[in-house]
C-alpha cells in the first residue's frame, strides 16, 4: 500500500482558478451564499440542498426561487412533492414572499405532486413521463430559467420499482440540463450518506448541506459546500440566520487581516475626552472599547460616540444587548442627550435582542445582516459582557465580530463590563489585542467621596495622555476634566487603573535583586 | 376542460359517461407501445364488461398535460378508477384485463 502511495505522483493543483474558465454563475439572491460560492449555484445545471428535518431545505430552495422572480428576472418553477400548494404558499409568507401574487404575475409556477402511497397499485414497466410533461408545461407556461424540486426523495416512498425511479430520475436531470434551466433539489440527510436514497449520485455538480445544532437551547444553523464541480468555493461551514427577513449566510473566513484602512478621525462625542487624545479623537475605522465596574457610565459614552457620529451626518447602527432601545433614548435624556432625533431623522438605528436568544453564530450572522442592510459608519455592541461562555469561544467570536467590523471600515465602539477579579484574568488581555483603543472608566474614591476616573489603557497608533482623569456627568452631556487628579496616587485610586499601575512597579523593582545576589 | 377525450384512439364508448356504473381514466404519453397496450387492455375489458357498465377516458398528457396536473399524473400509463370512488390509481404495464380489475379493485362490480 505504502509503495502504491509513493509511486503517485502529486496531484497538480491548478494555482489559480480565476486563469479557467470561469464556470457561468447564477446567484441565489442570499446574502452570503453567492459571496462563498463566488456568484451562486452552477448556472444551468442542477444542484442538491440537503439535510435533516427543519433545517430550512425548502426555506433555502424557495428563497432562490423567489429571489430569482423579484431580483433577476429569472421566473422559476417550483415543484413540490410534499406540501400542499396553498401550505408553501403560507410558509413563503411568513418569509414575506408572495407566491400567488408572483404566480399571478407569471413569475412562479406551482404544482403539487402528490404521492399517496394507499391509492397506489403499481405493475412492471412505468416512466415518469407525466411528470416530465408537468415541468415541461410549467417551465414554458412561465418561461422559466429556474427550478426547484422539493422534494424529489417523496417519490421513492410512493413508488415500489426503485429500479425503474432511479433510471428515471437519472433521465430527468439529464433533461432538466439539456433545457438548461438551473434546479435546486432538495433531500432528505440519510444515515452514513448525504442523503437518504443517494441523490449525490445523480446531482454532483454542487452538493449543499444544511445542518442545525442545538447546544445549550440555542440553535445555531449551519451551511456548507460539500462539493462544487469546476468551482473554487469556501469549505467551512457557515452560519445562517432565518427570520422574518429571509436566508442569510454568514461568510466567516471571508474577512481577514486585509482591512481596508480608512483615514481620518472622528470624535467620541466627548471633546474633553478627545483632548487626552493627540490626535484629537479616535481614528475611523478602529475599534474603541470603554469598560468599567457597573454605573461607571460606559452606555453613557457609547451613547455619546452614537449621537456624535450622527451629528457628523454618519449612519450609526447601535446593538443592545441589555437594555431595550426606549430605555437607553429615556436615559440618556437625563445628561441632555437627545437620541431620539437621530433615530427618526433615520442616522441612528437600535437593533436590541437577548444575547441568550441566539448562539454566537447566529448573533454574529444577524449583525452581518444588519449591517449589509445598513451601511453604518460606526457601530456600537452595548454590552460585549453580556456574551457568556467559555473564554476561547466568546474570543473567537469577538475576533470575528472585530474582522467583520473592520472589513467594512466600519469604527467600533463595545462597552464591556469588569470587576476587579476580571481584570487580570485571561479574558482582558485577549480582548485587548483585538482593540485599538481603550478607555478605562473606574468608580474611584478620593478623599472620602466617590468620584470617575477614566484612564487611556491603549490607543495603537497614537500618543495619548496618561493621565487618570476625573469625569463628570452634566445635564449637559459628559465632561472630562482637565488635569491629573489631585493627591498622592497610590493613596487615592485604589481601584483599577493603579492595581494595574501598582503591579507594574512591584513587578519592576525585584529587577534589581539579580544584580544583588550576583555580588 | 380537462375532460377532453382523447381522439387519437378508436374506443367504444356510452354517450355518456355519467350514466355508467364504472369510469376509468386512462393518462398515456403520446403513442407509444406501453400506451397502445394500456389502452387495448381497457378495450378488451370494456367489451367483457359490456359498454352500459364501463366507460373509459382516454387523456394525452402530452396534449392536455393541464389535465394530468389536476389529475395530479406523475408516472404514465396510468388508469384511474373515478367511479365509483374513492379514486385508485394503477401504473405501470397495463397488459391484462384481471390485472385492472385486481390493481383497481374492480371485482365487486363484476358480474
Amino acid at each position: 500500500m505504502g509503495s502504491t502511495r509513493s509511486g503517485k505522483t502529486a496531484p497538480t493543483v491548478d494555482s489559480n482558478p480565476n486563469q479557467r474558465e470561469q464556470l457561468p454563475k447564477t446567484p441565489t439572491g442570499i446574502e452570503g451564499f453567492d459571496l462563498i460560492t463566488f456568484g451562486g449555484l452552477p448556472k444551468g445545471r442542477p444542484s442538491l440542498v440537503c439535510g435533516g428535518p427543519g433545517c430550512g431545505k425548502t426555506l433555502f430552495a424557495l428563497t432562490y426561487l423567489v429571489n430569482g422572480a423579484t431580483m433577476y428576472d429569472e421566473p422559476g418553477v417550483l415543484m413540490t412533492f410534499e406540501e400542499k400548494a396553498d401550505e408553501v404558499a403560507a410558509n413563503a409568507a411568513s418569509l414575506g414572499f408572495d407566491i400567488a401574487g408572483l404566480s399571478a404575475q407569471k413569475k412562479i409556477a406551482v404544482d403539487y405532486v402528490r404521492v399517496e402511497r394507499s391509492e397506489i397499485e403499481e405493475s412492471g414497466d412505468f416512466d415518469l413521463e407525466g411528470l416530465f410533461v408537468r415541468i415541461d408545461y410549467a417551465i414554458k407556461t412561465v418561461n422559466a430559467k429556474r427550478i426547484v424540486l422539493d422534494t424529489l426523495e417523496a417519490l421513492f416512498s410512493g413508488l415500489k420499482n426503485t429500479a425503474i425511479l432511479r433510471a428515471e430520475l437519472r433521465r430527468l436531470f439529464a433533461w432538466l440540463k439539456e433545457r438548461g434551466v438551473t434546479a435546486v433539489i432538495t433531500a432528505e440527510r440519510g444515515d452514513g450518506q448525504l442523503t437518504r436514497h443517494g441523490m449525490e449520485e445523480y446531482v454532483s455538480d454542487c452538493v449543499i448541506l444544511l445542518d442545525v445544532v442545538a447546544y445549550e437551547q440555542i440553535i445555531t444553523r449551519r451551511l456548507r459546500v460539500v462539493k462544487y464541480r469546476g468551482s473554487a468555493h469556501g469549505t467551512n461551514e457557515y452560519p445562517f440566520l432565518i427570520d422574518d427577513q429571509g436566508i442569510s449566510v454568514l461568510p466567516i473566513t471571508a474577512a481577514g487581516l486585509a482591512h481596508k484602512i480608512v483615514d481620518g478621525v472622528v470624535s467620541s462625542g466627548v471633546p474633553t475626552l478627545d483632548d487626552m487624545l493627540d490626535i484629537g479623537g479616535f481614528f475611523r475605522g478602529s475599534s474603541v472599547l470603554f469598560s468599567g465596574g457597573s454605573g461607571t457610565g460606559k452606555t453613557t459614552f457609547a451613547s455619546s460616540f452614537a449621537a456624535a457620529a450622527a451629528q457628523r451626518g454618519e449612519k450609526c447602527l447601535y446593538f443592545a444587548f441589555e437594555e431595550s432601545p426606549e430605555q437607553i433614548v429615556r436615559n440618556m435624556l437625563s445628561i441632555g442627550l437627545d437620541l431620539q432625533k437621530h433615530v427618526d431623522s433615520g442616522l441612528l438605528r437600535f437593533s436590541a435582542s437577548r444575547p441568550s436568544t441566539y448562539g454566537y453564530e447566529m448573533h454574529l450572522a444577524r449583525m452581518n445582516r444588519d449591517m449589509d442592510n445598513f451601511h453604518p459608519d460606526v457601530v456600537i455592541v452595548d454590552p460585549l459582557s453580556a456574551f457568556r461562555g467559555s473564554i476561547s469561544e466568546i474570543h473567537n467570536t469577538l475576533m470575528r465580530m472585530v474582522d467583520m467590523l473592520k472589513s467594512r471600515g466600519v469604527t467600533a465602539v463595545f462597552t464591556r463590563l469588569t470587576s476587579t477579579q476580571e481584570l487580570h484574568s485571561g479574558m482582558d488581555q485577549g480582548i485587548s489585542s483585538l482593540i485599538d483603543a481603550w478607555v478605562l472608566l473606574a468608580d474611584l474614591e478620593v478623599a472620602g467621596r466617590r468620584t470617575r476616573g477614566v484612564y487611556l489603557m491603549k490607543a495603537r497608533g497614537m500618543s495619548h495622555s496618561n493621565q487618570v482623569r476625573q469625569y463628570v456627568m452634566t445635564k449637559r452631556g459628559l465632561r472630562v476634566i482637565e488635569g491629573a487628579f489631585e493627591g498622592r496616587e497610590e493613596q487615592s485610586f485604589p481601584t483599577i487603573p493603579l492595581a494595574k499601575a501598582s503591579n507594574i512597579r512591584t513587578a519592576a523593582k525585584p529587577k534589581k535583586r539579580p544584580t544583588a545576589s550576583r555580588r | 376542460m380537462w375532460m377532453k377525450p382523447a381522439d387519437i384512439i378508436d374506443l367504444p364508448r356510452t354517450h355518456n359517461n355519467a350514466a355508467t356504473e364504472i369510469l376509468l381514466r386512462l393518462y398515456v404519453t403520446g403513442r407509444t407501445e406501453s400506451a397502445a397496450r394500456a389502452i387495448a387492455t381497457l378495450s378488451t375489458l370494456q367489451q367483457e364488461l359490456g359498454a352500459h357498465k364501463i366507460s373509459v377516458e382516454i387523456i394525452d398528457v402530452l396534449e392536455d398535460p393541464i389535465a394530468a396536473m389536476n389529475d395530479d399524473v406523475y408516472a404514465t400509463p396510468t388508469v384511474f378508477r373515478i367511479k365509483p370512488g374513492p379514486i385508485r390509481r394503477l401504473f405501470g404495464n397495463i397488459s391484462s384485463p384481471e390485472m385492472v380489475v385486481a390493481g383497481l379493485q374492480l371485482a365487486d362490480n363484476r358480474d
